[in-house]
């Protein structure tokens, strides 16, 4: 499935993170962990709340705490050639960080510096990694805000002056900047309303497809991953228990955790259906995104409550 | 816009409450300028005739409006120690204190900001450490204390720095001048940066480590961006607007310990000024160093908060419309 193609290919990555101070514990939080995705594709990486999925992400583009330790292997092969991530030290993986991989920060994040307008987070990845000058990364910032659905006016707003929606459209214009072959998203959506989580995951899949880059979609929701993920890889414990194409994981995985997973979301669609829920289900629930959406606002209300 | 107005409404009535009290409380201290300056020996009718010149046979009243139209009016009248105008004094004197207290508070704020922010970069290491240690040490030991010790160590024991004095007696003249008036300097700065430095160490060092624990800073990392600017442009132009109110707020202190600095090393500045204006109930002397003392403490607190509007955008325009 990969040949030529760039891809992204974790090998038995584990991740274990060190307490500063001496006597506490260790915490393996991800163990052996493989999986990879190419261009082109949209993998997503679902489990509970700590079961390392995100852990698995930062590790990626190594945005660790310092100390945490990592083994294995973040193969990035292109082209015939793989370079070995972990092996990077501080100085070389940052020509990697956003050139090549990119990061969709969670909805709830506080992503941009406050005192720095929409424009300057962007102009300034531009005139860094591609070298622009400040009249050229200002066009090209302004094109993508419209890319992703944003007025240009938006450039000279400060964090602080866009809602939680806008805000992850600017996110994701800025993490497109550079054009680069892999997204990683860690929950770019919880914490929106349904209708705007909708809206910023079409824009984020929509632009991914156009452009041919490869996304690794973190989530704790099965069913937004299904509605849009080539495959899908579910993570349990820090271990990954199951992948493969979405299609075949959610239709006939052999794994108890998998089909028990499958089983709480098919009962909440069914109370769904039965007009319980009052989130407009009936409304949104057009094909199977649709009342994916639905019942992932159920589960992150219940959440945030 | 109105709150600007506001602070500057609420710096006009401190400054009047401090120009009321001024008068009062110089007058109510135990002495007067008769008994303070003037030469125990002089007799009655000579003492009368100065009291009369000074203006302090006149009722309370009367004296008062005068001490008001002379402050608002920025005249300070004749020095009674010396007779000469207070302002004379204070331009003989103030380039002196600026001398010694600016470069002070520029040298110790950058040496501390330097500090704090390695020892918040460098969690859990020896620098830390060492940085969390010095900076409790500077700032909890008594000026006079250090200025003493440098004073034995480097100007008695080991004497390269002059013992006392803004310039050599007699003064030297041309770029020798400057060389010696700088020597006197060194001691008195070198101890204020020692005494000072501490406390911005470890003021920074707090703000920085949670500033580089804040989300943005990991996302700038993460957009690959060089390691200075994600420290400077983002972690620490993050915690600018308190760093700046810090700066200008203890402006007004720096001044007041200028007072014990001064006089430690015998320099011929305004914080000496003050305490001998005072000792002597020099009315006129003292009314206008508090007054002007003030002045400085008001001015920097609007200042302070003129900038923070300036450096911080979420201030400068509100929240999301």
């Amino acid at each position: 499935m990969t040949g030529d193609k760039t891809t992204l290919w974790l090998s038995r990555l584990s991740v274990t993170y060190r307490p500063r101070t001496a006597g506490q514990g260790e915490v393996r939080a991800v163990r052996d962990c493989s999986l990879r995705f190419s261009r082109g594709e949209i993998a997503g990486l679902v489990g509970e709340s700590g079961s390392g999925k995100s852990s698995v992400l930062m590790a990626i583009p190594r945005l660790l705490p310092a100390g945490t330790l990592i083994s294995g292997e973040i193969r990035f092969h292109e082209k015939g050639a793989a370079t070995d991530l972990v092996k990077l030290d501080e100085g070389a993986i940052n020509a990697w960080r956003w050139r090549r991989i990119a990061l969709v920060p969670q909805g709830a994040m506080n992503s941009f510096t406050p005192h720095l307008t929409i424009e300057r987070h962007i102009t300034e990845v531009l005139e860094h990694h591609l070298r622009m000058t400040r009249r050229e990364s200002r066009g090209h910032a302004a094109e993508l805000l419209r890319t992703v659905g944003l007025e240009p006016s938006f450039l000279k707003r400060y964090p602080h002056e866009l809602s939680g929606g806008q805000k992850q459209r600017a996110a994701l214009a800025a993490a497109l900047s550079c054009d680069p072959d892999f997204l990683l998203a860690d929950e770019p959506t919880t914490a929106l309303d349904v209708i705007t989580q909708k809206e910023v995951l079409d824009v984020i899949v929509q632009l991914v497809r156009a452009r041919g880059m490869g996304l690794l979609l973190v989530t704790h929701d099965l069913p937004l991953a299904a509605g849009v993920c080539d495959s899908l890889f579910v993570m349990k414990d820090g271990l990954v228990d199951d992948g493969g194409p979405v299609r075949e994981v959610i239709e006939s995985s052999p794994k108890p955790y998998t089909r028990s997973l499958i089983r709480a979301i098919r009962e909440m669609e069914s109370v769904n259906t039965l007009g319980v829920n009052t989130l407009g289900a009936g409304t949104l629930s057009v094909g199977t995104p649709g009342e994916a959406y639905a019942c992932d606002a159920s589960i992150s209300g219940r959440e945030e409550a | 816009m109105s709150a600007l107005l506001k602070r500057f409404g609420g710096a006009v009535v401190v400054l009047i409450i401090v120009l009321v009290l001024n008068f009062f409380l110089f007058r109510i201290m135990p002495g007067d300028p008769l008994t303070g300056i003037v030469d125990p020996r002089f007799s009655p009718e000579a003492k009368q005739e100065l009291a009369a010149q000074w203006g302090l046979d006149r009722p309370v009243a009367e004296q008062f409006v005068v001490y008001i139209r002379e402050m608002l009016s920025f005249r300070f009248g004749l020095s009674m120690m010396t007779g000469t105008p207070v302002w004379d004094e204070l331009r003989n004197r103030v380039p002196n204190t600026v001398a010694l207290l600016l470069p002070a508070l520029l040298l110790s704020a950058a040496l501390g900001i330097a500090l704090g922010v390695k020892a918040a970069l460098r969690r859990g290491s020896k620098v830390e450490r060492l940085v969390l240690w010095s900076g409790a040490v500077s700032f909890s030991f008594p000026s006079f204390f250090v200025q003493l010790l440098l004073l034995m160590c480097f100007a008695w024991l080991w004497p390269i720095f002059p013992l006392s004095g803004s310039t050599s007696i007699p003064p030297l003249a041309g770029l020798a001048g400057v060389a010696d008036y700088l020597r006197h300097l060194a001691l008195p700065l070198l101890s204020l940066v020692i005494l000072s430095f501490g406390g911005w160490a470890l003021y920074v060092r707090n703000m920085m480590v949670k500033a580089l624990g804040e989300d943005y800073v990991l996302m700038a990392v993460a957009r690959g961006l060089p390691r200075r600017r994600v420290v400077w442009n983002h972690a620490f132009r993050s915690i600018l607007p308190p760093v700046l109110t810090i700066l200008l707020l203890s402006l007004p202190g720096v001044v007041s310990g200028a007072v014990i600095t001064e006089t430690v090393f015998s320099l011929n500045g305004a914080g000496r000024f003050l305490l001998e204006a005072t000792n002597s109930h020099d009315y006129p002397s003292a009314g206008a160093a508090f007054f002007l003392l003030a002045l400085l403490t008001v001015g920097c607190n609007l200042l302070a908060d003129l900038l923070y509007v300036l450096v911080d955008p979420r201030v400068r325009r509100g929240g999301v419309e």
